[in-house]
């Protein structure tokens, strides 16, 4: 059973932010609720205020125009990006992502804003260890089991992954999040939002949000010409479970030579992981079999694995090799 | 103790009203308040899936799913499945004659994520009811019989086949 708390319903953002001032650290925003009631559940988060943003108009639809590309509300599910027509049909890469986010049920509940917002995900936090996450001064994963759920590139104090999918696949296709808070309206890369460790007002966090900010859309420019995009993720289980390594390429060929190219890894750092040095590999070359191979070889600019995890490096390795394979499949 | 909210809903297709607790789920709510029964809990945690059950059509973890969020929604648990006179559905049907329970905890999960394919799809693939069924745990048996029991019930609700021997 949950412990006891408030449940409010601001009706606008700024009401949404002036609430959050009130109760101040005593209050969490909450929408679909998938991460932070299963945390209290556990009762590894306690709020005594919840301060439900899902009535706050104008905030759950996805809309495309050819000149400026996709938005996408905060609120948005996870279900409606895999149910939404003009995804499938200008970002396919987008629907396989949603498709393998959590589960069916989790995903009818779930939201953008959230997925981009969720806590980092390590299974001494989620057991309320007292780790760095929890207000201690010790992360447990180098010593400890950190086979599934801890950065394989090294990390700053707290070696949790960042798991969501969606910032991946959004990074790979150059997205921005809008951000409104007390201090106004900003506009943040995905690499600007979940940075791997930081301090925000002075604490410890996974992303960049100040305590009352909410991330109002999501904006994605359209498709560049002749691209192709695809997403790939290997978990333990095929639902349910989240990514022990994953990937989102964004390729433009042109006449056998990779023009451009943008290709992040999910699951194996503590924020989206950009593979700076397997798209210089690839960048102005022309494709080959063993070009893909040596760029999926290199899939990482350093590599830092803890005691139980080299494993995803090489886990790492294939996927990309795969999902290179597949995106330059017409060339092969 | 925190102050109640009233919460009216639509359940199984009856308008009702409750006194609700913020820190109430749906589980909560219907099991102990409405002693709808069929919805089980195993996990608690939204990781198991025997909670499920549908809101506005679409099937959610009842216990990640706070009563307060349900005003004005239709709700549908595994009870609202059957018919007035006691006749199951199909899926029901299927369910039993397939002999795809073993220990029976996770079935009225299972049925609910199956019922909400079924009313989006009437002819789904063998690959959608995986899907469909993914966010459902059994820890008894091998998922293939609930499979084929969600496929022969879509035929029977279609008009093909044979109505199982059980009806």
């Amino acid at each position: 059973m949950l412990d006891d708390f408030d449940y409010l319903t601001p009706r606008s953002l700024s009401e949404a932010i002036a609430l959050r001032a009130k109760y101040g650290d005593e209050s969490t925003y909450v929408a679909g609720g998938t991460n932070l009631l299963y945390l209290m559940k556990r009762e590894v988060r306690k709020p005594k205020y919840l301060i439900n943003i899902k009535e706050i108009e104008g905030m759950d639809s996805v809309s495309y125009d050819d000149k400026t590309g996709l938005t996408m509300g905060g609120l948005v599910k996870i279900s409606d990006l895999q149910r939404s027509d003009v995804i499938l049909t200008h970002y396919p890469i987008l629907s396989q992502c949603a498709a393998r986010i959590a589960s069916p049920q989790i995903r009818n509940a779930a939201t953008v804003g959230g997925n981009l917002s969720q806590e980092v995900w390590c299974w001494y936090l989620a057991e309320g260890f007292n780790c760095w996450m929890n207000g201690g001064k010790h992360c447990y994963a180098p010593a400890g089991d950190n086979r599934y759920h801890h950065s394989v590139t090294g990390g700053y104090i707290c070696m949790a992954i960042h798991p969501s999918d969606l910032a991946t696949s959004f990074a790979a296709l150059d997205a921005r999040v809008d951000v409104v808070g007390s201090g106004g309206s900003k506009e943040l890369t995905v690499e600007q939002l979940l940075p791997g460790y930081t301090k925000v007002e002075g604490r410890l966090k996974q992303n960049i949000l100040r305590s009352d900010e909410i991330i109002t859309s999501v904006r994605i420019p359209p498709p560049p010409e002749g691209s192709r995009s695809i997403f790939l993720k290997y978990a333990a289980r095929e639902s349910f479970d989240f990514a022990l390594s994953s990937v989102a390429a964004l390729i433009i060929l042109e006449r056998g030579v990779c023009k451009d190219l943008s290709i992040f890894l999910g699951g194996v750092s503590t924020g989206p992981y950009r593979s700076t040095k397997a798209q210089s590999i690839l960048r102005g070359k022309k494709v080959s079999k063993s070009l893909l191979e040596e760029a999926a070889q290199n899939a990482f600019s350093k590599e830092m694995p803890l005691s139980l995890n080299a494993y995803r490096i090489r886990l790492t390795n294939e996927l990309l090799l795969e999902a290179l394979t597949e995106l330059c499949s017409p060339l092969l | 103790m925190r102050k109640t909210e009233t919460v009216n809903f639509t359940l199984n297709g009856n308008p009702v009203t409750a006194e609700v607790r913020p820190n109430e789920v749906l589980s909560e709510l219907l099991r102990e308040r409405f002693e709808l029964t069929g919805t089980k809990v195993a996990c608690d945690e939204g990781t198991c899936g025997s909670c499920t059950v549908l809101v506005d059509g679409r099937p959610v973890y009842s216990c990640l799913t706070l009563a307060l969020d349900c005003k004005g929604k239709k709700v549908e648990t595994i009870e609202g499945l059957s018919s007035k006179q006691g006749a199951l559905h199909p899926l029901q049907e299927q369910f039993v004659s397939s002999n795809s329970s073993q220990c029976g905890f996770c079935t009225p999960g299972m049925i609910m994520a199956a019922k909400s394919l079924l009313d989006h799809e009437v002819d789904p693939s063998k690959e959608e009811v995986r899907v469909a069924l993914s966010g459902n745990i059994c820890r008894c048996t091998d998922y293939s019989r609930y499979v084929d029991a969600v496929l022969l019930a879509a035929k029977q609700m279609r008009g093909e086949g044979k109505r199982s021997r059980n009806a």
